[in-house]
């Protein structure tokens, strides 16, 4: 009985929430269930095309330098007829790399069902910081948009690898690829940003708004190996934020902390690639 | 500096797949879920291990050799919070009322990949191995069976939440489908990538017919493509059902996998503000056939009688 009466409350207390328009509900909303949903339409895209660029690579790898099939509108030097070239196929798999990582796998098992499922989860009425949350998934959507916008720049998209290893990424002329490369750091480092104020989210959520009687002990492991992820992200973000802006710097700003800048004609693999591995150790 | 970052990554990857993973298990056995402090705890400590293995990825970087073999204790250590949660995983079907649903298919087919996956891994941690397989398709064979797996843990997580997030259920046929083709198309796609390996196929090479020692095994990449491109086109069978089911499915009541946690007592789909009455929370996620209850599943903020509660600890 008491039920129903707590329910007729609460219904009264957000009968101003009816008024919401389009705008708020679907696009710019704050409430944790859509923004899981928003999470898991944008993962669900960029499924679509990281599976397509996986699809090329196979296509190269069994029937090399073949034409493959309906590809053949993407104008050279990115693919000759259908062809894919050295390059380009460099991109893909890099490309197909970044984009299953960080905006499939990602976007929905941490942003859709972190959001969709820990406050239900645990009992609370929505997240702690539901502003926050709205933030974190619009700054990660254009990030997606930056990230897909490098597939139209001269020169094509990043293709030094998803690990991204100097002296690849830090030298345009190594991998040909300018621009793309750019836009990948650049994207990548707003990513950052916006997993940033998620996984502030998620913990904050968890530690302090958890339904009367739900111990940390009494949490369904979802929530709990989604704790711990957003803890990992937390920590873990920061240090490639920092890795991504000094690649930025070496390839805009003409510093060096991953490729020594004495003797750049002689720059090669192996000299280039002891000192950035000495670099890793030190930091 | 990029592989200190990129180890722990990898593991908030996975992390995510096997929360997932133990609910829906422990759901769809009517069994708590075996060891759930082992489970929290392993958690903890895969997540602390993932910030001192990033060295593994740099074996072959001509870095000390003390120092690898470091790297490769710590990352031998990480295989035993992993073979906790397996074990735990086996635990909790033993025995198990198992209700062969699409999400626990899924989450069953995330489980046995994940165990490829985790063989797979344990021998590239070792230094000497790891040299011979470094940066070939074997690397990709493994990473392919613990990431892509974990899409197998998201397909579970869309087909197990997806009445709760649109308030319809999906079709049950189609997503039967789909899990078999997925199943047996990426075992297709990525088992022969060991093979690959070891025979010395470099990963990310352009055309492996330009190489004299890899022409004999081309057969296995035409096959890997073959079943690459069946495992893609499977994928339809998802979209539609996705779209499908997100108009015409079977409207969901509250419940529909007679589940414990609190998400199930909202209506589905939850409405602003998600429950009618604030909740309050009586017992563990995972009381399964629990003998207070006559139905197989007690869910956590449902209070029993004062002699049922004095017998619950």
């Amino acid at each position: 009985m008491s039920d129903t009466v707590a329910a007729d409350a609460a219904h009264a207390a957000h009968a101003h929430h009816e008024e919401l328009g389009f705008l708020r509900t679907y696009v710019f909303s704050t409430d944790h269930k859509m923004i899981g949903r928003q999470f898991l339409f944008l993962g669900l895209f960029m499924l679509l095309i990281g599976g397509t660029l996986a699809m090329m690579i196979r296509w190269e790898l069994a029937w090399p330098e073949t034409a493959v099939p309906g590809f053949s509108f993407i104008p050279e030097p990115y693919m000759y007829g259908g062809i894919i070239p050295p390059q380009t196929y460099n991109a893909l798999f890099t490309m197909h790399a970044t984009i299953m990582i960080f905006f499939v796998v990602m976007p929905i098992m941490v942003g859709c069902f972190g959001n969709f499922l820990i406050p239900l989860m645990i009992g609370t009425r929505d997240m702690a910081f539901p502003k926050l949350n709205m933030l974190s998934f619009w700054v990660g959507a254009v990030s997606g948009v930056v990230m897909l916008a490098s597939f139209f720049v001269p020169g094509g998209p990043a293709a030094s690898g998803w690990t991204a290893y100097a002296t690849l990424s830090a030298k345009a002329q190594y991998t040909g690829v300018d621009w793309g490369q750019d836009l990948w750091i650049i994207s990548l480092m707003i990513l950052g940003i916006s997993s940033l104020m998620g996984s502030i989210n998620y913990i904050t959520t968890i530690v302090n708004m958890r339904a009367p009687g739900m111990s940390y002990f009494r949490m369904p492991l979802t929530v709990w190996s989604l704790f711990v992820t957003a803890i990992l992200l937390l920590l873990a973000l920061p240090v490639l934020t920092a890795a991504l802006a000094m690649l930025l710097f070496d390839r805009t700003l003409g510093t060096s902390f991953f490729c020594r800048k004495v003797e750049e004609s002689r720059c090669s693999g192996s000299t280039c690639f002891g000192s950035s591995a000495t670099r890793r150790f030190i930091s | 500096m990029f592989w200190f970052f990129g180890h722990p990554e990898v593991y908030i990857l996975v992390l995510p797949a096997m929360g997932v993973t133990s609910d829906l298990l422990s759901t769809f056995s009517r069994k708590p879920i075996f060891g759930y402090h082992a489970m929290a705890f392993s958690m903890i400590a895969i997540a602390f291990l993932s910030w001192i293995v990033w060295g593994h990825h740099m074996f072959v970087s001509g870095m000390n050799p003390l120092l690898g073999t470091a790297f490769m204790m710590t990352t031998m250590v990480i295989a035993v919070p992993s073979a906790i949660k397996t074990f735990n995983w086996l635990g909790t079907l033993w025995g198990g009322n198992i209700r062969f649903t699409a999400p626990m298919l899924f989450a069953l087919g995330f489980v046995s990949n994940f165990i490829i996956g985790g063989l797979s891994g344990i021998f590239m941690a070792s230094t000497p191995v790891d040299i011979y397989i470094h940066d070939t398709y074997y690397i990709v064979a493994h990473f392919h069976y613990v990431v892509a797996g974990i899409i197998f843990a998201l397909f579970a997580a869309v087909y197990y939440w997806f009445p709760k997030m649109f308030g319809r259920m999906m079709n049950e046929k189609l997503g039967k489908i789909h899990f078999v083709l997925t199943y047996i198309f990426f075992n297709g796609a990525f088992f022969p990538m060991h093979f690959l390996g070891v025979a010395g196929h470099m990963r990310r090479i352009y055309n492996p017919t330009q190489y004299e020692f890899l022409q004999p095994m081309q057969h296995w990449n035409v096959f890997i493509t073959v079943s690459a491109l069946i495992l893609g086109a499977s994928q339809i069978f998802f979209l539609v059902n996705f779209f499908w089911s997100l108009f015409a499915g079977k409207k969901a009541e509250r419940n529909p996998w007679q589940s414990n946690t609190l998400e199930w007592i909202a209506t589905s789909p939850p409405p602003h503000g998600n429950f009618e009455a604030q909740p309050v929370v009586y017992r563990g996620p995972y009381e399964y056939s629990s003998p207070e209850v006559k139905e197989d599943w007690l869910p956590q903020d449902k209070q029993l009688g004062a002699g049922a509660a004095a017998r619950a600890h």
